[in-house]
């Protein structure tokens, strides 16, 4: 890893080029959308550039620009959540198009929508936290510190988060087996 | 039946032996628990598997022509700032150099050679006073004992660490940013 303690614009990016793959997965886990994703990373890492003077070289950077990234998706997450209501006015007009897609592509990403689907059903501060746990392995320390959080409190998000998660998925399976009963059940006329 | 506490134990990090022979008793007698459990699982290996995605090729370049538009529209918005001050000032200058002019009957040229007089008048004063100082640094430490000045270095002293700890403790609880 690049040890930097001054930066400019030609340093930084020596540090994106490092480190961008890891702040993308974290947004884009969080965000659930490539473009938002994208986004949010380049923002991350003008944040990050802006304000290198705050990076402490004992932490690891990458740490410290998950951090960020964690702070500015949970943001966006409250933003949008702001703006549901006047998004569902619209809704018929915004939703992709519904018609099926072919069955390579939905077997490749099939584990991955039933990911996001299922990150989707927490609240942005325990998506992080468990992001941060499974994806890149964080400790409950290093997890506080990035989120700002005492180790009670991450024990206490990640606790919440998988006991979520685990219902969210029987509910989902169980509804995909209902879905499979139906089809398979002869049409009455 | 009852699933308490077990729905809670099947998802704790740290469970004593104990705890963790009820919970294996009890996940072979309720069905319910059992299935929870297997979603647990199944939750988890799906996050631990799941492989990171990366961003479309070129991110480098792009965030570096993102920052070196932002870098440039900061400092025009400066530059801009700047401008806006200055002529402020300028501004601000040539109103009042008419208003003193109008309600005191002089002429325009009369009220700024007053200002440009004070102004040279202040300066000539500062340098007066700190020559004052200098001389007063320079004789005074002669003047007075030893004693004194040491009461006078510990009172120093003692009032500088207490500022520099109020700083100190003041700065840490802003020192938040990750």
């Amino acid at each position: 890893m690049t040890q930097i303690t001054t930066v400019d614009l030609n340093n930084f990016t020596q540090i994106v080029e490092e480190n961008h793959r890891p702040v993308y997965n974290l947004c884009y886990r969080m965000l659930g959308d490539p473009s938002d994703a994208e986004d949010a990373s380049q923002e991350t890492f003008w944040k990050a550039y802006r304000n290198f003077h705050r990076y402490d070289p004992t932490r690891s950077l990458l740490t410290w620009l998950l951090s960020i990234a964690a702070h500015h998706c949970i943001d966006e997450l409250r933003k949008r959540k702001m703006k549901t209501f006047s998004i569902d006015l619209f809704a018929d007009e915004v939703l992709p198009d519904q018609a099926p897609l072919p069955e390579s592509m939905v077997s490749t990403n099939l584990e991955n929508e039933q990911l996001r689907c299922l990150l989707t059903k927490l609240q942005p501060d325990d998506r992080a936290a468990i992001i941060m746990r499974y994806w890149y392995s964080l400790s409950d320390e290093e997890i506080g510190e990035c989120l700002h959080l005492s180790i009670s409190a991450v024990k206490s998000r990640l606790f919440r988060a998988r006991k979520l998660l685990a219902s969210a998925w029987q509910r989902q399976q169980g509804e995909s087996t209902a879905d499979i009963r139906r089809q398979h059940e002869p049409q009455s006329i | 039946m009852n699933h308490n506490p077990f729905e809670e134990w099947l998802f704790e990090d740290q469970l004593t032996l104990e705890e963790r022979t009820q919970l294996n008793v009890h996940l072979k007698e309720c069905a319910s628990c059992r299935a929870l459990s297997a979603a647990g699982l199944e939750t988890s290996r799906l996050l631990s598997n799941s492989a990171p995605v990366s961003p479309a090729a070129g991110f480098t370049d792009r965030w570096a022509s993102l920052a070196t538009d932002k870098e440039a529209a900061e400092q025009k918005k400066q530059v801009r700032l700047l401008f806006i001050l200055l002529a402020s000032f300028a501004l601000l200058s040539i109103t009042s150099l008419f208003l003193s002019s109008y309600f005191s009957d002089h002429s325009i040229m009369a009220v700024l050679s007053n200002v440009i007089f004070n102004a040279l008048h202040l300066i000539e004063r500062t340098i007066i006073i700190i020559q004052s100082y200098r001389f007063v640094l320079t004789v005074l430490p002669f003047r007075i004992p030893y004693l004194m000045w040491v009461v006078v270095m510990a009172n120093a002293a003692f009032w500088m660490a207490f500022w520099s700890l109020s700083i100190w403790k003041f700065s840490s609880l802003k020192r938040v940013f990750a």
